[in-house]
C-alpha cells in the first residue's frame, strides 16, 4: 500500500462524521466548519472538498440548511444537524471507539500490546 | 490595497471548478460552486493587505478543482440515479385495475414497481374489479328470484289462519333468511369497496418502494454507502 495515499484513505469516511460532530452544538456556516477542521492539522482537510461533502450530506438528509443574513448584510448558508445526522454521529462514535481500540491494541498503543 | 490580479485569479479558478464539476447535476453544481465562491470571498475579505500571492495561496488551500469534483462524485447518492421512476404505466395500472380489470391487471404485472405479493393482491382481491358487478349482479338477481319462493295463506271468516304453506326460500327459517340478507349486503359492500381499497393499497406500496424496485430491475444503482461499507472498501 503506498504510504502517501494513507492519510487520504484514512480520512475518507471519517471527515464527514467530524463535520456532523462539529454541528452538534449549533448550526454553523461552511467557512466556520472549514476553519474548525483546518485548526486540526492532522486532518489535512482540503478546504474546497468540505462543500461537496456538505452538499451530499444535505441530499442524504443528515444536515439541513437555512440562509441567514450576516451583520454585513450578505446571506450565509447555515448547516444544522438533522435527526438522522444526530443518529449518524452517535453511531459513528460507537463504531469509532471500538475500531480505535482494536487498532491501538494491534499496533501497540496504550499498553495493550501482547 | 487589493491584489492586482486577485479577481482574475479567482475568476480563472471558478471557471476551472465549473468545468471540473460539469458531470454533477446542475442543482448541486450551483450549490457547491456558490458555497466555494462565497468561502473565497469571505477569506479574501479577511485578508488585511491582499497580494496576488495571498490569493494564490488561498486558492491552493481551497484545493484543486479536480479534487473537489472527485469529492462531489465520491459520495454518489446525491447524484440523481439514472433510470426510470414510476409514472404513466403505474398510474394507468392503478386506475384501470378497479375499472377495466383485464387491462389494469396486465399493466400491473408489466410494471416492476410492485412485488409479486402485491400483484397477486391486485389481481385476486376482488377478481374482476368493478366488472364483477356486471357479471355477478344479474346472477345474484336470478338467484334470488329462483330461491325467493312464496307463501300461500288461507284464513277463515274471522281472519284466523287455517292454512299456511310456503315454498322455496320463504319456507326457510327466519334466521336463515336474515343471515342470507346480511351476507348479501356484506358481499355487495365488499364488491363496492374492495377495488378502491386495493387500489389505495397498491398506491401506498408504489410510493414506498416502487422506484427502488424499478431501479433494482434496471440494474444496480448508486446506493448510499454506509460507514461500514465505506470503510470496507479501504485497502
Amino acid at each position: 500500500m503506498p504510504i502517501d495515499g494513507l492519510a487520504t484513505q484514512l480520512r475518507k469516511g471519517v471527515i464527514e462524521f467530524c463535520v456532523l460532530a462539529l454541528l452538534r452544538d449549533r448550526p454553523r456556516y461552511g467557512g466556520e466548519l472549514v476553519q474548525l477542521l483546518r485548526d486540526r492539522e492532522g486532518l489535512l482537510v482540503t478546504e474546497g472538498t468540505i462543500y461537496p461533502l456538505l452538499s451530499r450530506m444535505r441530499a442524504e438528509g443528515l444536515v439541513e440548511t437555512e440562509w441567514s443574513e450576516t451583520s454585513g448584510g450578505h446571506p450565509r448558508r447555515y448547516y444544522r444537524l438533522s435527526r438522522a445526522g444526530q443518529k449518524a454521529v452517535a453511531e459513528f462514535r460507537g463504531e469509532w471507539l471500538a475500531f480505535r481500540a482494536a487498532v491501538d491494541s494491534i499496533i501497540g498503543i496504550g499498553g495493550a500490546e501482547r | 490595497m487589493t491584489a492586482q490580479h486577485g479577481d482574475e485569479l479567482v475568476g480563472v479558478y471558478m471557471a476551472r471548478l465549473g468545468a471540473a464539476l460539469a458531470n454533477i447535476p446542475v442543482e448541486r453544481r450551483d450549490e457547491i460552486a456558490g458555497e466555494i465562491a462565497s468561502h473565497i470571498a469571505e477569506e479574501r475579505f479577511g485578508l488585511a493587505d491582499e497580494s496576488d500571492d495571498d490569493v494564490q495561496a488561498l486558492l491552493a488551500r481551497v484545493g484543486d478543482p479536480v479534487e473537489i469534483a472527485a469529492a462531489a462524485q465520491d459520495g454518489r447518492p446525491a447524484v440523481p440515479v439514472a433510470g426510470r421512476e414510476w409514472g404513466l404505466l403505474e398510474v394507468a395500472a392503478l386506475i384501470l385495475t378497479p375499472f377495466l380489470w383485464p387491462v389494469g391487471v396486465i399493466l400491473l404485472w408489466l410494471s416492476p414497481a410492485w412485488r409479486v405479493r402485491d400483484k397477486l393482491i391486485g389481481t385476486l382481491v376482488p377478481p374482476g374489479g368493478y366488472m364483477t358487478i356486471f357479471f355477478l349482479g344479474p346472477a345474484v338477481m336470478l338467484g334470488s328470484l329462483g330461491t325467493g319462493g312464496s307463501c300461500m295463506t288461507e284464513t277463515d271468516d274471522t281472519g284466523k289462519v287455517i292454512y299456511n304453506s310456503c315454498t322455496g326460500a320463504a319456507a326457510w327459517p327466519e334466521w336463515v333468511q336474515t343471515a342470507l340478507a346480511i351476507a348479501g349486503l356484506v358481499g355487495l359492500a365488499l364488491i363496492l369497496l374492495l377495488p378502491v381499497l386495493v387500489a389505495i393499497y397498491l398506491a401506498i406500496q408504489l410510493r414506498r418502494g416502487g422506484n427502488a424496485r424499478i431501479r433494482a430491475q434496471n440494474g444496480p444503482a448508486y446506493a448510499a454507502p454506509t460507514w461500514t461499507e465505506r470503510s470496507a472498501t479501504l485497502p
